[in-house]
């Protein structure tokens, strides 16, 4: 299989470190490298190559803001945060609050009439940030001796928060679901919308060149790893909620559905409106697109047979989107690989179904390209990351809510 | 046979009165004044009235004369100067309008995985409007 047995080529991270600051590492993106083992072999692309960059640009609901507002004269302990009329959670110290990228507008009308179409939330609020307009705030509270004021109203943009980040719970899923609709009617999903009696499927994910998918056993990426979130510097925080390493793999080790997922942090001072956009998603709500460019650096030839995964590699489970899905039931219509997603067409249940992405593989490109050219700027050097995340022996698998108590 | 160098293409929303709704008048279009048509939008509403978007190809002097025969029949035309535009600055190439639009109009380019808008395809049924999830898909009038 040309794996690592423990001879070959091995170098360090603060080797390549010292390549990036003197110039000379060489640098090349996941789907580079597809190409470059596929056609050197695995021990000379190790050689070759001291980083891979790895990109996706996706929709990731489970993504929101830090804010801190400043103090206000009189102060006030803001309780209820409305910016542009969307809430954040005030829960926390006096003038700090989390927007998350799910939140709808306080007047939003919900999914009526259905299918809604969730025009403005939480998302677009952070979008605006980041582009650099202004945000109407607004903060209620009780008032206390220290803090006696009740209302607030102003307008605030990125330059005068005192610290504004992104703190992701949950992005970069390592494998995710296709989804189909085998029933009668239209669906309308976080997948998309879906045709009735199998019509199309659609997918989110950059197959070869996704992160998750080019160190699929964590070896390199960890708590502490220096990333790229929505074009500006970034870390791996800690594993993802719904992180679950256990689940089954194929012979490379790719997991065949969901398995890891990352909690991110960034500046939002440092980030790209490009690669951070506030999307709807007719019928279902609001949301963050966002990129996130990982990079792996390749220590031995090992990392360099786990970077040289092809699409064809990589299968993803076909989800019923009509009846499985909403009702958790086990099960999956098929198993389908990112090559003939990516080509458009997939075959289920002897059916040739064509497939369509919601996730985009430019953008994910755009972001991996821009890691690779600020390595090679000399302007972002790697990191040993400070613990490991999770792995398949020791984490746990993931639990549903539980049952009612009768 | 009409000379090739005067043939236009030109789009049309035609409302015709209920009691014209089930009379042949699109096929008459044909017979009588040699154009070729291409129903991208058709719709009768409750009251049954009929709503036609439709583009018609052929010599400007018979489209002219065939529009007014449609007129003199009690149907009201209008020249369509609506259109639905994308604005490139929205667009983030996602594929999600892939999924839904019903005429190719929008598309993946694969393999560089762009999203490409074909307007000579837009039916105007007005999907992306709501469907795109950063709203790139505007409606314009010319």
């Amino acid at each position: 299989m040309g794996r690592a047995d423990g001879k070959g080529m091995q170098r360090t991270i603060a080797e390549i470190n010292d390549k990036i600051t003197h110039g000379g590492a060489v640098v090349v993106t996941a789907e580079e490298m597809t190409r470059l083992v596929r056609d050197k072999g695995v021990p000379q692309a190790a050689r070759e190559v001291d980083v891979v960059t790895t990109g996706t640009f996706g929709m990731m609901c489970s993504s929101g803001a830090f804010l801190n507002f400043g103090h206000g004269r009189p102060r006030i302990k803001m309780q209820r945060v409305l910016l542009n009329n969307v809430p954040a959670y005030g829960g926390i110290a006096a003038a700090d609050a989390y927007l998350g990228a799910a939140e709808l507008r306080v007047d939003d009308s919900g999914n009526q009439p259905f299918p809604g179409e969730f025009r403005y939330g939480g998302g677009h609020v952070i979008e605006e940030l980041v582009a650099g307009r202004k945000v109407r705030f607004e903060a209620t509270s009780y008032g206390t001796d220290c803090y006696p004021s009740k209302h607030a109203a102003t307008w605030v943009s990125l330059k005068e928060l005192n610290q504004a980040y992104l703190f992701n719970p949950r992005n970069c899923y390592q494998n995710y679901n296709v989804a189909a609709n085998t029933s009668r009617q239209t669906k309308y999903t976080y997948l998309g919308i879906l045709k009735p009696r199998l019509g199309n499927v659609s997918y989110s994910g950059a197959g070869e060149l996704s992160p998750l998918m080019n160190d699929p056993m964590l070896r390199t990426i960890g708590i502490g790893t220096r990333i790229l979130v929505g074009g500006g510097v970034g870390y791996v925080a800690w594993e993802g909620t719904q992180h679950d390493p256990t689940v089954a793999r194929g012979e490379r080790g790719i997991p065949l559905g969901g398995a890891a997922t990352l909690a991110l942090i960034g500046d939002m001072r440092g980030m790209r409106r490009e690669y951070v956009r506030g999307v709807s998603m007719l019928g279902y709500g609001v949301s963050l697109a966002l990129g996130v460019a990982v990079p792996i650096p390749i220590l031995d030839e090992d990392l360099a047979f786990r970077t040289g995964v092809s699409d064809a590699d990589i299968t993803a489970p076909v989800i019923d989107y009509a009846e499985a899905y909403p009702a958790r039931k086990p099960g999956a219509l098929g198993h389908v690989s990112f090559a003939d997603l990516k080509r458009g067409e997939v075959m289920v249940d002897g059916r040739a179904i064509p497939a369509s992405p919601i996730s985009s593989l430019v953008m994910a490109r755009a972001i991996a390209e821009l890691l690779k050219e600020r390595i090679r700027a000399g302007a972002f050097l790697l990191t040993q990351p400070v613990a490991p995340l999770p792995g398949p022996e020791d984490a746990r698998p993931m639990q549903p809510l539980p049952e009612p108590e009768p | 046979m009409t000379d090739p160098r005067n043939q236009i293409r030109k789009r049309f929303v035609l409302v015709f009165p209920n009691e014209l709704v089930d009379k042949p008048i699109i096929c008459e279009l044909v017979r009588e004044f040699d154009v070729a048509f291409n129903i991208l939008n058709a719709t009768i509403s409750s009251e049954r009235e009929g709503r036609l978007v439709m583009e018609l190809s052929g010599a400007s002097s018979q489209i002219s004369a065939a529009m007014e025969h449609l007129e003199r029949m009690g149907v009201t035309v209008d020249s369509l100067n609506q259109e639905v535009r994308r604005n490139e600055d929205n667009c983030m190439h996602c594929g999600t309008c892939e999924g839904f639009c019903p005429s190719g109009a929008l598309h993946v380019q694969r393999p560089e995985m762009r999203v490409a808008y074909d307007e000579t395809k837009c039916i105007l049924c007005e999907r992306c409007l709501t469907g795109c999830p950063t709203h790139a898909m505007e409606f314009r009038f010319r």
